[in-house]
């Protein structure tokens, strides 16, 4: 309880928690704030903000605020979306690599590590280009790109465990063994992979706006990458493009990594795969 | 008189508190000489030492005192000169002699450049002096120019103390030489120290929990608590008739080839709390002794015998001759 | 012998994994909808290119057959063709990789010595004001997109200063001379990239600097009356490096990635400006090789990283 409140109360989990709070209060009122489609033309192309339109308009006449407000929508989605999905696959993943050992943990090893070789960005614009990009399928491409850390320091955690007698006690008790491990072992494990998928968060929304800047995003719903897509090819002319789409993705990668790291030093967790 | 520490007191800043480690201590060491600070782990034996080469951690400082080596006073002098006594006039063998040693350094290179860097002398008269002195210390000169991690613990042990010798300082301190070792280990680590001592004629300021090791190792002792000499004088004095209820509650705490095991006897209590330390003796609310007037008034030092001092309001009648032996 | 024994034992691990990274690739384009026949050609490929390549690859042979035949081209160096550039991917990437590696070398390069140098600096002063600033500062770089860092720096210093080129490698008609005007050029994408990968070796130097100045070998070299400065550098330095050294050959990847997104943003003629017109216009051969070739790149670098923390720390060949 005293780790919780001196997590709660100290000035980086504030300021990351009063960001997100924001996004997401954004996320939700997107209809009342901006009522309308935002890839509807309402104005005259590459205004300058001011007047009707506070952040100015696009190449195509479209309201960048409008368009920011609903593309908070897609980060959010991506951020919970793909990062819970990881945390199942790794979770599971993880846990048994660690419980059953043996050839099962050898194979899994080899896994974590070709994925940190692998160029991940480059792996999901292969999947995404061969695959699609619907808005699904993207936040399961960059899901199962991202597991094995979670499933690394899951499996960390039950060989420790394991050793400490959760085991025997949930024998003792009488259960099957998935029940000991699932019921037992992996709640008291899950701090330092809870720490590890908000630190996802940030890397989810980044890979969803760096696809999206490269073209390969959804062209049918607002985001901050298809803004910031947009905007580099006049950045000459209409900078207001590139800077306010930029601002809302760094600001909200900043929170999550305040609040990952801030709960990852409560924790006291060591430095964990944060690629 | 080679090295004479006068009213010694070194300061920790901790936070917006200043704890006194060491308070007022003096005690002095002669040419080949040997003197033993004796005490439970926190009762400031290891900072005295360290405050001698100023080794002291950034939030400490000597506070008060001097440390007079053949009449110059190291609490006093600059950074560069304090510098140049280190190793070449007082050298040290830490407590942890497996982690003491740089290990991506060859041993020799490190031996090497200790020398080099007080003195001038070719590497090759580098290099021969560190092969004498490890073959000295007992460690095949061949092995010089390997690494820590290929050295046993009982090699590393010997590689520091070969390391501490090179410069032929005056005065080396020991801090529990023998600690991570077994017993047998132990005893040839004394015996070599007692050897090379003889031979470099150095004087040496031993550190060590271990009452009865200390006393076979050294001429005097100074037993310590709570950052303060409370008992010191001769060897033999200290050990065998001890006025001081702590050194003589320190001497039952250790098994002894002399003594029946069911005498042993374990100290209640721990060590004083720096933060928080007694009105008068700081060892009144662990003595079995103690009276009323040790809460409340702080005994001096003195003398109580020929050869010894003793810091005990009771310490005359306190004779523990006939108990101890 | 021990050595040498050690880089052997180094140099066998890796044929599994590339192997690995080769079945990954099949397995992708064998997983895609469509035919992967269109999918190696191009949807735009003439018959008699397709009927070629199905010849080549053994695509009417069982998939198992296919997977031999795809690895054996692959490690013979036949990637296929580019569609768009008509031109063997092999060449293409060979080519264009020594442009990328110019460019990121050189960033992680100087991300290295400035992230370790403030790295120290912040832990020298732990827990106090500089630290503090440093600390932040770093959090904040950690957080910032690359390609959107890139577009900032190339606004204020390329399109209102007019300092640097917006893009490419190289102009006609400049007075600099030829390396002159390529270094010109690289300076906006060299700086995003060194910018962003700093924080990740600051963060690095500064917990394993504060942790290896509490080890016992530090105080024997202050106690043998080094000066601090030789203490730091000599001792403290070298041992603190190491997970540096790690880092540096574990971030191989993560480097692609950065150069995949500022090449793109300043048109460097590279890899990733190459898989970048590769995904506008589908160009799947380029795409893939270009994973292909990177993933290997990073093999190679872990290995030769690997190599040099074998020289810095003789534990290891011990292990």
């Amino acid at each position: 309880m005293k780790k919780l409140k001196s997590f709660l109360t100290n000035p980086q989990t504030v300021t990351g928690l009063v960001i997100l709070v924001i996004m997401l209060g954004l996320a939700a009122l997107a209809p009342v704030i901006c009522p309308g489609n935002p890839l509807f033309s309402v104005g005259k192309p590459l205004q300058a903000p001011g007047g009707d339109f506070i952040m100015g308009t696009d190449y195509l006449g479209r309201d960048v605020w409008a368009m920011l407000v609903w593309g908070s929508r897609i980060s959010i989605i991506f951020a919970f979306g793909a990062s819970l999905l990881s945390l199942i696959v790794g979770i599971v993943l993880g846990a048994l690599s660690g419980y059953i050992g043996g050839w099962f943990d050898d194979l899994m090893c080899r896994i974590f590590e070709l994925f940190y070789i692998i160029p991940r960005t480059f792996l999901v614009i292969l999947m995404v280009a061969f695959f699609g990009s619907s808005v699904g399928l993207m936040v399961i491409i960059i899901g199962i790109t991202i597991w094995p850390s979670n499933a690394k320091i899951m499996r960390a955690q039950v060989l420790t465990l394991k050793s400490r007698g959760y085991v025997q006690a949930g024998n003792v008790a009488g259960g099957t063994k998935l029940g000991i491990l699932f019921k037992h072992i992996v709640p008291n494990g899950m701090g330092p992979v809870l720490s590890n998928s908000i630190l996802q968060m940030a890397q989810a929304v980044l890979t969803e706006a760096s696809l999206s800047f490269l073209g390969l995003g959804d062209p049918n719903r607002a985001s901050w990458g298809l803004i910031l897509n947009a905007g580099q090819k006049h950045i000459n002319s209409a900078p207001w493009l590139v800077i306010y789409p930029g601002i809302a993705l760094a600001l909200l990668l900043l929170a999550f990594n305040l609040i990952g790291t801030a709960l990852h030093k409560t924790l006291n967790v060591k430095q964990a795969a944060m690629e | 008189m080679l090295l004479e520490v006068k009213n010694l007191s070194v300061d920790f800043k901790v936070g917006r508190q200043t704890l006194r480690a060491v308070n007022n201590v003096s005690f002095s060491l002669g040419e080949r000489d040997s003197l033993g600070l004796v005490g439970e782990s926190g009762c400031g034996k290891s900072t005295t030492a360290f405050a001698l080469m100023r080794l002291l951690a950034s939030n400490g400082s000597i506070s008060e005192g001097q440390i007079l080596l053949n009449g110059v006073d190291l609490a006093a002098a600059s950074y560069d000169e304090i510098r140049k006594v280190r190793w070449k006039d007082i050298s040290i063998i830490f407590q942890n002699a497996m982690t003491a040693l740089n290990p991506v350094q060859k041993i020799g290179d490190q031996i090497i450049n200790a020398l080099r860097e007080h003195e001038d002398v070719s590497k090759k008269e580098a290099i021969e002096r560190a092969e004498y002195l490890f073959e000295r210390v007992g460690i095949a000169k061949s092995r010089l120019m390997q690494y820590p991690h290929e050295f046993s613990g009982g090699m590393k042990q010997r590689a520091v103390i070969a390391l501490a010798l090179i410069c032929s300082p005056k005065i080396l301190i020991a801090d529990e030489p023998t600690t991570a070792l077994d017993v047998v280990a132990q005893r040839q680590v004394i015996e070599l120290l007692a050897g090379l001592q003889d031979e470099f004629n150095i004087s040496i300021v031993m550190i060590s929990h271990d009452i009865s090791a200390v006393a076979e190792a050294c001429r005097s002792i100074a037993v310590m608590y709570g950052g303060e000499i409370m008992e010191q004088g001769r060897s033999k004095d200290v050990l065998i008739q001890n006025n001081h209820p702590y050194t003589h509650a320190l001497v039952g705490s250790f098994p002894s080839l002399h003594k029946p095991l069911s005498t042993l006897a374990q100290i209640p209590g721990g060590a004083p709390n720096l933060a928080d330390m007694p009105a008068g003796c700081p060892f009144s609310p662990r003595c079995a002794y103690a009276a009323e007037l040790c809460g409340r008034e702080k005994p001096d030092s003195r003398r109580v015998r020929l050869n010894k001092l003793c810091k005990c309001h009771y310490a005359e009648e306190l004779d523990f001759n006939k108990k101890g032996g | 012998m021990k050595f040498g024994k050690y880089v052997l034992r180094r140099l066998l691990q890796m044929v599994p994994v590339i192997l690995t990274i080769i079945c990954l690739c099949f397995l992708i384009i064998h997983l895609a909808p469509g035919d992967p026949a269109t999918i190696m050609a191009g949807e735009t490929a003439t018959d008699e290119y397709i009927a070629e390549l199905k010849a080549q690859f053994g695509l009417d042979l069982p998939l198992w057959q296919q997977l031999l035949i795809y690895v054996k081209n692959t490690l013979q160096g036949n990637l296929g063709n580019s569609f768009l550039l008509k031109l063997p991917v092999s060449e293409l990437l060979a080519e264009k990789m020594k442009v990328t590696l110019a460019l990121v070398l050189l960033s992680e390069i100087i991300a290295i010595v400035l992230g370790t140098l403030l790295g120290m600096t912040a832990a020298k002063h732990e827990n106090r004001i500089q630290d503090h600033i440093i600390s932040n500062l770093s959090m904040v770089l950690y957080c910032m997109p690359a390609f959107w860092l890139g577009m900032m720096l190339m606004l204020l210093f390329a399109i209102n200063l007019k300092w640097f080129p917006t893009s490419g490698m190289q102009s006609f008609n400049t007075p600099l001379s030829p390396l002159m005007d390529m270094l010109h050029h690289m300076f906006l994408p060299c700086l995003t990239l060194s910018l962003i990968r700093i924080p990740t070796y600051l963060k690095l130097a500064r917990s394993s600097v504060v942790e290896v100045a509490q080890e016992d070998f530090i105080n024997t070299a202050r106690a043998i009356g080094y000066s601090e400065r030789v203490v730091y550098r000599k001792h403290a330095l070298r041992n603190a490096l190491l997970p540096t050294v790690t880092q540096a050959g574990m971030s191989l990847s993560t480097l692609f990635n950065g150069a995949l997104l500022t090449e793109t943003v300043f048109s460097w003629p590279g890899m990733g400006r190459m898989v970048y017109d590769a995904i506008a216009g589908r160009d799947y051969p380029v795409i893939m090789g270009g994973f292909l070739v990177s993933a290997i790149m990073v093999v190679v670098g872990g290995f030769i990283t690997d190599i040099i923390y074998m020289y810095l720390d003789p534990r290891v060949v011990a292990e």
